[in-house]
Formats: structure tokens, C-alpha cells, sequence
């Protein structure tokens, strides 16, 4: 039997599941779009295929880390009677999942709303981090919590090095390829080889967006619910599941709205050169990719900047402006904050009007 | 805003396989978006 607050739970997901799908889109299939190698229905089949793929195959590293890694259980939390662990604080309490979900999601939509870019992936941590010092400070329902700083910090650490790196990634991959891609005469020939890539690094930044930013919107709604009863009693395939359902929700998003977002976020690299927006977008799908890998979740348009940026420095400029790395800096600090903030207020408002 | 026929089609398929997949197999559900979009590849 559905319960309402898990139906309500799952409403909240797929909202940010959606939010993520319409607005990063732009940054896997921008350029494919924009060069005119693919047609926008083309890129967005693309885009679910392999969104789902990244979501259903390796969204699980991530959704770990928002569900189970920051806010973890106090030693002496309830066990689970199927596994013998402690519960986690959301699998007691499932409502705090929703209000991380709504906190995180009402500061990216008043962000947006103001026109600032903001993360997501920072944002949901944040959220995370709101309704643990709700479940530290207020323990509702006799519900403790305690607060990973050790992982919280990892996490910021790891913020601040997305774009350091996907510039990195940028600057080799392009030192790499540009000898042999020179030598290459004919223009018909260079211009299918370009094609190609372009079209092979979109699916493959949509698969490293569906690995890392599923977890996003699932990782407290797989901590609430470890086992869903349909989708298998193992808590691997029910994370399987969780995943698909944060893939499909992305979907949704990017068949939904995407075109908007593609028009105007998309265009900020597709005005580089075919050779820059590549490797821009080769550099970030990587680090996207790789930071997966350590169940981090990390910003896909942060990680785009810093592709730009180590594609520019091949040629000894600078292809963003100041201004964007100030947005980027003054993010990692205020977004998970006042994302914290908001969940926290609901937080404790949700306590006194529902418990 | 205009509603586009494969917009509807890729809606349903996406959905389909996520029923599929919470029926039976994550795995399977995939495979049936998979088979579905190529379908939709082939038809539309």
C-alpha cells in the first residue's frame, strides 16, 4: 500500500527530478543543438537515453551520499528489522525527506526567479543539512541525528576543485588531440570527425548528468524508503529503481521545457570555436563523471565553466568573465546556506503543524 | 505552448518503462524506453 506521504514524497522528487532536466539539458545537448549536428528532437532522445542510463546504472553513488552520508543516525537510533542497521533519521520520520526536497527546490525556484544560476546539487546538500540540525536540535518524534562535517566538508572541498579540474581536463584533452586533428587536410573529413565527437560527448555528458545529479533529487527519498515494495525487496534494486524513477522525472523535463533554457544557457559555449566547446564539454562530462565515481554530488554548469576556462587557456585567454567565477564562488558559500536556512524554517514549522 | 506529437510520444514511452520497471526489473523498464525509442525513432 502507496502511502500519502510517500506519494508526496515521491511529488517533491520528481519536481526537482524535472527542475534538473530542464535546466541542464542545455549544458549536455547545447552544443550539438547549436552547431546544428543534431535536430532538437534528436537531442533530446539522446538526452533520455543516456540520462537514464547514467541515472539507473550509477545514480547510486551519490543518492548514498545525500541520503545516508551527511545525516546519519545517533548510536543508540532504532534498528531496521529486516537489515539489523540503525535507521536512518529519514526512514523514521519520512516527512523531514520532503521538507529537505521543498527547501532545497523553493530556494533554486526563488533563485531563479531572480534570475541568479544556482546548483542544485548544492542546494539539495544544503536542504540536507537544514533538516539535520532539525533532527540535532529539536528531535521530533524523539528522532536524533548527528551531522557529518567530515563529509560536508569533503563535499565543498570537492565543489571548489569541480572546475580547477574540468579545466585541467580541457587543457589535455585539447594539447591531446589538436597535433593529430592539424595534420587532417580535408575539410569534409574534419568536419564528420567534429560531428561525431560532439555528438559522442553530449551523450556522454547526459550519462555522467543522470549518474550524478539522480541522486540529487532520490538521495533522501532512498533513505526514507530503502526497500519499496513492487520495485524488490533488495535495497540495490530498489535504488536501481529510485534511479530510473529520477531519470524518467529528468526526462519529463527535458522533453517538457527544455527548449527555453537550451536557447539562452546554450548559446554561452556554442560561441566558441567547434575544437573549444568540445573539449569544454569532453573536460566537464569527465569530472562530472569522475566525482561521481566518490559519491559526490557536484554542479554540471560550474564544471562546464571550468571546461570553457581550460579551453581558453590553451590560446592564453580568458573565455569567461570575472564576473562568473565571482557568481561561482559566492555560490558555494551562499547557496547551501540559505538552502539550509529554508529547510530548516520548514523544518520547524512542519514539526509544529504535523507531529 | 504548442504541444508537439513526439513530445507526447517520448512522454509516454519514458513512463511506460517506468511502470515496466517498478513491475518487474529497474533493467527492464530501461530496455523497454530503449526499445520504445528506437520504435519512436523508426515511426515518428
Amino acid at each position: 500500500m502507496i502511502s500519502v506521504v510517500l506519494l508526496a514524497a515521491l511529488a517533491a522528487a520528481f519536481f526537482v527530478g524535472w527542475n534538473i532536466g530542464s535546466n541542464d539539458t542545455a549544458n549536455t545537448m547545447g552544443t550539438a543543438v547549436g552547431g546544428g549536428v543534431l535536430r532538437y528532437r534528436r537531442a533530446i532522445m539522446l538526452m533520455i537515453i543516456f540520462v537514464i542510463l547514467g541515472a539507473v546504472l550509477e545514480g547510486f553513488h551519490v543518492m548514498k551520499t545525500i541520503g545516508k552520508g551527511v545525516v546519519v543516525p545517533v548510536e543508540n537510533a532504532r534498528l531496521d528489522p529486516v537489515t539489523g542497521d540503525p535507521m536512518s533519521p529519514f526512514q523514521e520520520l519520512p516527512m523531514m525527506a520532503i521538507v529537505a526536497l521543498i527547501g532545497a527546490g523553493l530556494y533554486v525556484l526563488i533563485a531563479s526567479t531572480l534570475g541568479l544560476p544556482v546548483s542544485t546539487s548544492q542546494s539539495i546538500v544544503g536542504g540536507v543539512i537544514g533538516v539535520g540540525l532539525v533532527f540535532m536540535f529539536m528531535q521530533p518524534n524523539g528522532v536524533s541525528a548527528v551531522l557529518k562535517f567530515g563529509k560536508i566538508g569533503k563535499i565543498a572541498l570537492c565543489w571548489v576543485l569541480t572546475p580547477l579540474v574540468a579545466a585541467f581536463f580541457a587543457y589535455v584533452i585539447y594539447q591531446m588531440a589538436a597535433r593529430p586533428l592539424r595534420r587532417i587536410k580535408n575539410v569534409l573529413l574534419i568536419t564528420r570527425i567534429f560531428s561525431a565527437l560532439v555528438v559522442i560527448t553530449a551523450a556522454y555528458a547526459a550519462y555522467a548528468l543522470g549518474a550524478n545529479d539522480v541522486g540529487n533529487s532520490t538521495g533522501v527519498i532512498f533513505a526514507a524508503y530503502p526497500r519499496l515494495a513492487g520495485a524488490g525487496v533488495e535495497e540495490f534494486q530498489t535504488m536501481q529503481f529510485i534511479g530510473l524513477f529520477g531519470g524518467v522525472a529528468m526526462a519529463i523535463g527535458a522533453i517538457t521545457y527544455s527548449t527555453r533554457v537550451m536557447r539562452t544557457v546554450g548559446t554561452s559555449i556554442t560561441t566558441l570555436d567547434a575544437m573549444s566547446a568540445f573539449v569544454a564539454q569532453f573536460g566537464s562530462a569527465l569530472t562530472v563523471h569522475l566525482f561521481t565515481q566518490f559519491g559526490i554530488p557536484v554542479s554540471t554548469s560550474q564544471a562546464i565553466v571550468g571546461g570553457v576556462i581550460g579551453a581558453g587557456l590553451v590560446k592564453g585567454v580568458m573565455a569567461v568573465n570575472r564576473r562568473k567565477i565571482g557568481h561561482i564562488v559566492l555560490a558555494w558559500i551562499l547557496t547551501p546556506l540559505t538552502a539550509a536556512f529554508f529547510a530548516f524554517v520548514l523544518g520547524v514549522v512542519a514539526i509544529e503543524v504535523f507531529l | 505552448m504548442k504541444v508537439e506529437r513526439w513530445q507526447i510520444c517520448y512522454a509516454i514511452i519514458v513512463s511506460v518503462g517506468l511502470v515496466v520497471g517498478y513491475l518487474t526489473h529497474p533493467l527492464i523498464g530501461v530496455g523497454v524506453i530503449l526499445g520504445g525509442m528506437l520504435l519512436a525513432e523508426l515511426f515518428l
